[in-house]
């Protein structure tokens, strides 16, 4: 069974543009437009790597991610921000303990990459327990 | 003839004497008798007698004798020698010495008639020449004091003529008046003065302190602050006031008067000189203007600068020197100035002097000569360029705070048209391999071969390409990429309008549009929080404005909205609230509404919320300048009004109303941007 992949952004064409370049990994994507959304799909499907963005209506992308890593903490965490202040960084590093922490815009090679370091090391874990 | 008139007669025949005196007696004369010359001398020197008889032969000193010795001692009292013997040169010596008359002893005794008759004569004479000696001696006094007094008043008017001079030295004029001093006293020769002023004396060569001299104190603005003293250098004959007399010692105090008076007007003018120096100095150096204007608009005093601009104003009207316009200005603050008799204070540009801006205050004041408006004017034109400045600062500062949420909104767009673009890339270059496939198949098919090679590979690279997917995704992927330019571009345009200086006249300004940048640079401010709903009126006319400024107002009711509805929104995660803004007409005003549904403003601080520097936000979240300026630009730049409703945890809502004509110019209209306002409250008129 392929690995699950879960992209958030409150900005339906920044899921739709990743979608578009993701599209032939060996992964399946999954979209949600908000951190409600999110906690919904990750309470239903076993997520490897989670891609949120940051600023997001209602829950925010950092406070989505801390959810992750107190909540399924195996679940690898990327940030894809439109804004990087160093508050939002430390926040991720620190609460979201998170992956990479990419700034919009980035390149979609590198992102991709980044998502399939993540998967390996998610293996490579899943593996070893 | 007077009738107490006392005789001596000299004459040794004492019968005779007897009989003469009783003669005389019956005349009205009182006869004294002495026996002999020497006796009658020694009688004559106690004093009682008016006329000396003296018989000429006598024995001892005879009647020659005794005349001899009495013209030795000075002048001759009136004198008759009677004489028995008729000899001519006693006669003629007698009458050298000045004897009145000669009377001969005739035997008759006519001589006896002839005496009283000669006595009489002698007395008259004597009279006379006493009369004559004191009219001489009068007339001398009288010249004498006439001289005295020209030569007082020749020097009063040297010493005032000397002191009307205003350019000569303190010093100087002092010499001068020394030297004046001496030719009008008495003796020149033995007179020397001395002024003494604060202690510090100024003399003539040869002054020194001697027992006759005369003072005068020298006062000087009602304080005693020297004396003019004038002395003899050697003893006089005393006159009136010891060998001085009361005109000298007149002249003296008059001299010292006058001294006084020109000191205190010289000190009076220096001071005034100093002070017009120095304010004058102050005037340049801050480049500040002054102009003085009397009840008949005649230029009483234009500061140094406008000189060099505009001339000499002396007997100029202001408006002959100012120019016409600029005297009916001045004529409505000459009026308003006098009517309140408070200061009028106006703003305006000076044409002649490259249109620099300033401000100005009139003063109506009163002095001897009337009512006049004394004008200062000051250069605001570094103020001007400071609150332009600081505007236009303001407006970037703001921009820095939204350039984070401005930052996000554009390059979330980024990110999708960079992946769109390379998703396109892959699917023109999958699907060019497609058509290289086909393109094959064509060849096969036109030379006749067999196709089935052919076909499958087709098959191979559509199903490789996933046409179906790429056959819907690219439309798609384009259109959004178009929307995301879009979206940059409107974002980027928004930013340049927003904070383009738009100069400080009013233009024709779109308020809907206006609003809508303003929207959009702050979207990210707003759009995690709140729905934004917008109710522009399409037929709003354009509103004379400062563009500016303007924007900055709105930005800051749009950002206050936003966070007043974060603060609702943020804590429990409840949906989102509603930001609206309106705009529409009202007759001759353009009314804008931002409403929130945020938490409203309590009650107690209603009364400040436009106070600059009045805020309820954290430390670095608000300057407190928010409302203040938004009142600032609504209120002073555009005569117009700004008022608000809030109900505590329902919202907010602002009211702005702008004049569609200009309005007359608001004379507080430039003061600072920061200037302490005074809050509007909201009326019933102006809420919704």
């Amino acid at each position: 069974m392929n690995p699950i992949v879960l992209l958030v952004d409150d900005d339906e064409n920044v899921l739709h543009g990743l979608s578009r370049v993701l599209r032939n990994q060996p992964y399946h994507l999954f979209t949600a437009r908000s951190g409600d959304e999110a906690i919904h799909v990750l309470k239903t499907h076993v997520v490897d790597v989670i891609v949120a963005d940051d600023q997001m209506p209602g829950m925010s992308g950092s406070d989505l991610l801390a959810w992750v890593a107190e909540h399924c903490s195996e679940v690898r965490r990327i940030v894809l921000t439109g804004h990087a202040t160093a508050a939002t960084a430390i926040r991720a590093i620190n609460e979201g303990a998170v992956f990479r922490f990419f700034t919009k815009p980035c390149d979609e090679v590198e992102l991709a990459i980044a998502i399939r370091e993540a998967l390996e090391q998610r293996q490579a874990e899943a593996r070893a327990t | 003839m007077t009738p107490s008139a006392r005789i001596l007669y000299m004459e040794d025949d004492q019968a005779l004497a007897r009989l003469i005196r009783a003669r005389l007696g019956k005349a009205g004369y009182h006869v004294d008798v002495a026996p002999d010359g020497q006796r009658g001398l020694e009688d004559y020197a106690a004093g009682r007698h008016d006329l000396l008889l003296v018989d000429q032969s006598m024995p001892g000193l005879d009647g020659l004798g005794v005349v001899r010795a009495l013209a030795a001692q000075g002048e001759l009292p009136p004198t008759i020698i009677v004489t028995g013997t008729g000899d001519e040169a006693t006669a003629v010596e007698a009458m050298r010495l000045g004897v009145s008359d000669y009377v001969i002893k005739d035997l008759a005794g006519g001589y006896l008639q002839v005496l009283p008759l000669a006595i009489g004569r002698a007395l008259e004479r004597a009279r006379l020449r006493e009369q004559k000696l004191e009219a001489e001696k009068a007339l001398q006094r009288r010249t004498q004091q006439l001289d005295e007094r020209v030569r007082e008043l020749d020097c009063l008017r040297a010493v005032s003529r000397l002191l009307e001079d205003v350019d000569t030295p303190v010093s100087q004029l002092l010499d001068a008046v020394l030297a004046l001093i001496g030719p009008a006293w008495q003796h020149p020769d033995v007179t020397c003065a001395r002024i003494t002023l604060d202690d510090v004396p100024q003399q003539t060569g040869n002054f020194r302190e001697t027992p006759w001299m005369l003072r005068a104190p020298i006062v000087v603005d009602g304080r005693l602050t020297g004396a003019l003293d004038v002395g003899y250098l050697e003893p006089r004959p005393d006159v009136d006031e010891g060998p001085f007399t009361k005109e000298e010692h007149l002249l003296l105090g008059n001299i010292a008067d006058h001294l006084g008076r020109v000191l205190q007007r010289r000190r009076a003018q220096a001071e005034i000189r100093n002070l017009k120096q120095q304010i004058e100095f102050v005037l340049g150096a801050t480049k500040t203007g002054l102009r003085v204007v009397d009840a008949d608009r005649r230029v009483r005093y234009v500061d140094p600068a406008w000189q060099t601009v505009y001339g000499d104003p002396s007997g100029k009207t202001y408006a002959e020197y100012f120019g016409e316009e600029d005297a009916a200005d001045l004529e409505s603050r000459f009026a308003e100035a006098m009517a309140t008799r408070r200061p009028v204070v106006t703003t305006a540009t000076l044409p002649r002097e490259d249109n620099r801006p300033v401000q100005r205050t009139a003063i109506p004041f009163r002095d001897d000569e009337g009512w006049m408006l004394a004008e200062v004017v000051v250069d605001i034109s570094e103020r001007r360029r400071m609150e332009e400045e600081l505007a236009q600062s303001q407006k970037l500062e703001a921009i820095g705070q939204l350039a984070a949420g401005i930052a996000h909104e554009i390059n979330t767009p980024i990110q999708y048209i960079g992946d769109n673009t390379r998703f396109l890339q892959e699917a023109f270059s999958d699907l060019m391999n497609v058509l290289a496939g086909a393109g094959e198949l064509v060849a096969a098919a036109r030379a006749g071969h067999k196709l089935d090679r052919a076909l499958d590979d087709v098959d191979a690279r559509r199903k490789e390409a996933d046409v179906e997917y790429l056959a819907e995704e690219i439309p798609r992927a384009i259109e959004q990429s178009l929307e995301g330019v879009n979206r940059v571009a409107h974002i980027v345009r928004a930013m340049k309008e927003f904070s383009h200086p738009g100069g400080n006249q009013k233009q024709a300004v779109d308020l809907n549009k206006a609003i809508e940048n303003t929207l959009t640079i702050s979207r990210n401010e707003w759009k995690y929080v709140a729905e934004l709903v917008t109710d522009f009126d399409p037929d709003l006319p354009l509103v004379p404005a400062l563009l500016g400024s303007l924007n900055q107002a709105f930005l800051n009711l749009v950002m206050n909205a936003a966070q007043a509805i974060a603060a609702t929104v943020g804590e429990d995660g409840s949906p989102k609230g509603i930001l609206s803004v309106t705009t529409r007409r009202d007759g001759d005003w353009a009314e804008i509404r931002v409403r929130d549904t945020g938490c409203g403003i309590p009650r107690d601080i209603r009364e400040r919320v436009f106070n600059p520097f009045f805020t309820t936000k954290a430390v670095g979240k608000g300057t407190g300048q928010g409302l203040a300026i938004a009142r600032s630009v609504v209120v002073e730049e555009h005569g117009g009004s700004i008022a608000f409703e809030s109900e505590v945890g329902r919202g907010t809502t602002f009211l702005v109303r702008l004049p569609l004509a200009p309005r007359a110019s608001n004379p507080s209209k430039n003061q600072p941007l920061l200037s302490a306002t005074t809050p509007v409250a909201p009326s019933s008129e102006n809420t919704p």
